[in-house]
């Protein structure tokens, strides 16, 4: 039971979550969830098949925008993700509403 | 398992478009390739990520309904397609297997002249018995009927006694094409003794006796 309810509470967040780790540099998929573990003291444990469609969604919103760089040294390439204008604004919102909704859950539990 | 063939398995299992599943693949493998480079053991990075089927659903949960709606419709597309490819086969096939009879005056394998004089040289070594000499001048799969005990009883169940023949009747001859091989069909009414007899005999483009049926009249 506390499983589902954690999974849904933490899909909402997602894609914020995302594009907050963007808002600084571009990043590739495996280093987006590696930076979500630690930044989020393993809370967020993201699986390949959970961030793919979420940056492939917001690419197609234009919320962010992909490149793959080269190959160096031997090493495969890397699709990076950016943050466009668009998803910073985005980001803008999706934080003012997650304060306005964590603040009214605050205070309503705090009842 | 090599990590190939597990972001196959993976992809196999997501519905989505090829172009999405090509660029997952892609994504999957480099991810993969990463963490070995950071000295991961493979076989733990596998473990890690999930079962093909796992990771597959986290997939197909999270994608868009229009990606799986354009993942449909290309199924159904290629379904489409594919039944389509198969009913337009099976269409040339049996135009290809009917058989296409011309004019034997049309032929431009066959002469009338030889073919009749074929017909009636069978017929003469039928009714001589000399199943021998019609062997030598039949193809290979009908030799084994061409026998007294095969032909014997067929045509006693026809007439018991067809007495001796007294003459050869009106003939009729195509050119029969099937597939690619081209065969002379003819028709000839032969007059006996106590009964008049139609047989249709067959030959092959090198007038090798393919095909024998008799009936009375």
């Amino acid at each position: 039971m506390n499983e589902k309810y954690e999974s849904q509470m933490k899909k909402g967040v997602l894609d914020m979550l995302v594009l907050s780790l963007l808002r600084s540099e571009a990043k590739y998929g495996y280093q987006i969830i590696q930076e979500m573990k630690e930044k989020s003291d393993e809370t967020f444990l993201l699986k390949d098949g959970t961030l793919y469609p979420i940056l492939y969604r917001l690419e197609d919103d234009g919320l962010v925008v992909s490149r793959w760089s080269g190959a160096v040294e031997k090493k495969a390439p890397r699709k990076y993700y950016e943050i466009t204008e668009a998803g910073r604004k985005a980001l803008d919102e999706i934080e003012a509403i997650w304060k306005r909704i964590s603040n009214g859950i605050a205070r309503m539990m705090g009842e | 398992m090599n990590g190939k063939q597990y972001v196959n398995a993976v992809a196999k299992k997501i519905r989505c478009s090829g172009k999405r599943k090509k660029e997952i693949k892609k994504q999957l493998l480099t991810d993969i390739e990463e963490r070995v480079n950071q000295g991961e053991d493979l076989e733990e990075i596998i473990a890690q990520m999930g079962a093909a089927k796992e990771i597959a659903d986290g997939f197909n949960e999270n994608i868009t309904a229009e990606e799986k709606k354009q993942y449909i419709r290309n199924r159904a597309l290629k379904v489409i397609l594919f039944v389509a490819a198969v009913l337009i086969f099976l269409g040339l096939l049996v135009y290809w297997l009917t058989p296409k009879i011309t004019d034997i005056e049309q032929s431009a394998f066959f002469d009338r002249e030889q073919v009749e004089a074929a017909m009636k040289e069978t017929v003469e070594l039928f009714d001589a018995g000399d199943y021998a000499a019609l062997q030598e001048k039949s193809v290979s799969k009908i030799r084994p009927y061409l026998n007294a005990e095969s032909m014997g009883p067929a045509k006693g169940a026809l007439f018991a006694d067809w007495g001796e023949r007294k003459s050869f009747g009106q003939v009729g001859i195509v050119d029969m094409k099937q597939g690619n091989r081209h065969f002379a069909m003819g028709e000839i009414e032969v007059v006996y003794e106590n009964i008049r007899v139609i047989y249709r005999l067959t030959y092959t483009e090198d007038m090798s006796l393919t095909g024998i049926y008799f009936r009375g009249q």
